[in-house]
């Protein structure tokens, strides 16, 4: 990797799902309200999931807006929720496998970075996330972090543990 | 996690709407309604039916209208907290409830607690002990606990308690209680009276569970890691509370969605063989007599039990091991 780095983004057809599910949440919880009397029980459950899927159109908006730059010295998300970490400053690298999926398929990943009071969370449907996994690894190891052994088997899964000493810094 | 959850409601949410439909169509396919099955028991009964009466109610209680019209009246309902009207009791279905709702759910969520409970030491004795006497006396009460249709051990308590100690453990609760508020007297009898249907209901599972468990934690003690942890002198007790245990425990919190309608089920028989004043003998009497939106009530409440049993499992399981597995493929 260069010193100035990648710039990567989340695709926008990756994001149109989420989208979606967050405009059908909305419409299921805010449709029924002018019928339910309020401050009814059935009010208050309509009233959180809107909370929950509206909260959820925010975080994908703001995924939509957001471009992450990676370089040999630090990655940083530019954006609505803009913030960088320093790789030598890496404190805690967790790596999560979420799916809705009995047999665990088609589900997706979630890469936090913690420097300080500093988090970075990215998912795997962001461009060349591999490459972000792949470094991430490297400043861990670089690090002496003690990774939890989920975000081993993870990291392991992804091909990018145990990290390569001949790849390219 | 967020994204994690909405997803997950996505399922859950929909589930619910067609769960509902399901319920609702399934309640209307015997030929029929309520008011035919009343003129038919009101003939045998050697009365005559009026039929402008019937009409009248026929069209008082909307079932002279399309069935989706129904549906709707039905789902809009349920979300202003009116879950219909009861035809047989006359009375709208949350008055002739009462209770049972709550009672049915206290009665599942202990037997639920009562399995984990139960389960959890015993399992982790027989894979740390396997092969000993223990293991081979605590296999074979688990099969015989597998074994013994829940009825019937009802049936055999019942009748043992009765004649030997002179008990009687029928009800959830002391009869003087049954009409009054809840009170600190009746809570302690309502926790008297739960003990036996919960040790009846939560047995089978309670041995299905035990088996899990084993074969979870005698697997995980078998991996390189557990060889590793002893051979540097990791204190064994640490050792397996550290990773073997949490990773045997999965199937514990992912086993919830499928235990949940089978205590469900099984809570209804058991209920009718114990009289338990739980919503399982009354939704089988409301099935009986077409009693549709109280059926459908205690349908879509038992439906609505499982599927947040599910959603909570599952929650708690993306909590406890986000892992990715083998077989599985992540987007990316």
């Amino acid at each position: 990797m260069s010193g100035a780095g990648v710039a990567l983004a989340y695709p926008a057809r990756s994001l149109w799902p989420d989208y979606l599910r967050a405009a059908i949440g909305l419409a299921i919880a805010l449709l029924p309200m002018p019928w339910v009397p309020p401050g009814s029980f059935g009010n208050w459950l309509l009233g959180l999931l809107a909370l929950l899927f509206g909260g959820f159109a925010v975080m994908t908006w703001v995924k939509h807006r957001s471009t992450v730059q990676m370089s040999s010295i630090s990655i940083r998300v530019l954006g609505p929720a803009g913030r960088t970490v320093s790789w030598a400053a890496l404190d805690k690298l967790s790596l999560r496998f979420y799916s809705t999926r009995k047999e665990r398929g088609h589900g997706w990943m979630q890469l936090k970075l913690v420097s300080g009071g500093t988090t970075i969370t990215i998912d795997s449907n962001l461009d060349r996330f591999n490459l972000v996994a792949a470094r991430a690894a490297r400043a861990a190891a670089e690090n002496a972090l003690t990774l939890d052994p989920t975000t081993l088997a993870n990291l392991e899964a992804l091909g990018v543990w145990p990290v390569d000493p001949e790849a390219e810094r | 996690m967020l994204a994690y959850i909405v997803r997950r409601l996505f399922i859950a949410v929909p589930t619910l709407v067609v769960v509902s439909a399901i319920i609702f169509v399934i309640i209307q396919l015997p030929p029929g309604d309520y008011l035919t099955t009343h003129i038919a028991e009101l003939q045998s009964q050697g009365e005559a039916a009026d039929s402008g009466k019937i009409e009248f109610l026929r069209k008082q209680y909307g079932l002279d209208q399309p069935l989706w019209k129904q549906y709707g009246f039905w789902v809009l309902g349920m979300l202003q907290g009116d879950f219909g009207y009861s035809f047989e009791y006359d009375l709208p279905v949350s008055d002739v409830v009462g209770d049972r709702l709550w009672l049915s759910l206290l009665l599942n969520f202990s037997t639920v607690i009562f399995i984990w409970v139960m389960a959890f030491p015993i399992g982790f004795y027989s894979a740390t002990h396997q092969y000993s006497w223990g293991d081979h006396g605590l296999t074979f009460l688990g099969f015989l606990g597998l074994a013994t249709p829940n009825f019937l051990l009802a049936l055999v308590l019942m009748y043992v308690l009765q004649v030997e100690f002179g008990i009687s453990i029928g009800g959830l609760m002391d009869p003087q209680y049954a009409e009054q508020p809840m009170s600190w007297a009746k809570a302690v009898s309502i926790a008297e009276h739960l003990i036996v249907p919960v040790t009846v209901i939560g047995t089978a599972g309670t041995a299905g569970m035990i088996r899990r468990l084993r074969a979870n934690l005698l697997d995980e003690l078998q991996k390189q890691y557990v060889v590793t942890g002893r051979a540097k002198g990791l204190p064994n007790l640490r050792l397996l509370l550290k990773y073997p245990v949490r990773m045997s425990l999965n199937p514990f919190i992912a086993d919830i969605g499928n235990m949940l309608p089978q205590i469900v089920s099984g809570s209804a028989v058991v209920s009718m063989v114990m009289s338990l004043p739980t919503t399982g003998p009354m939704l089988i009497d409301a099935l009986r007599s077409q009693d549709m939106y109280l059926a459908g009530s205690f349908l879509m409440f038992l439906s609505l039990l499982t599927v947040i049993g599910m959603l909570l499992s599952d929650l708690a399981l993306a909590l406890l091991d986000p892992r990715i597995r083998l077989g599985g493929r992540a987007q990316r």
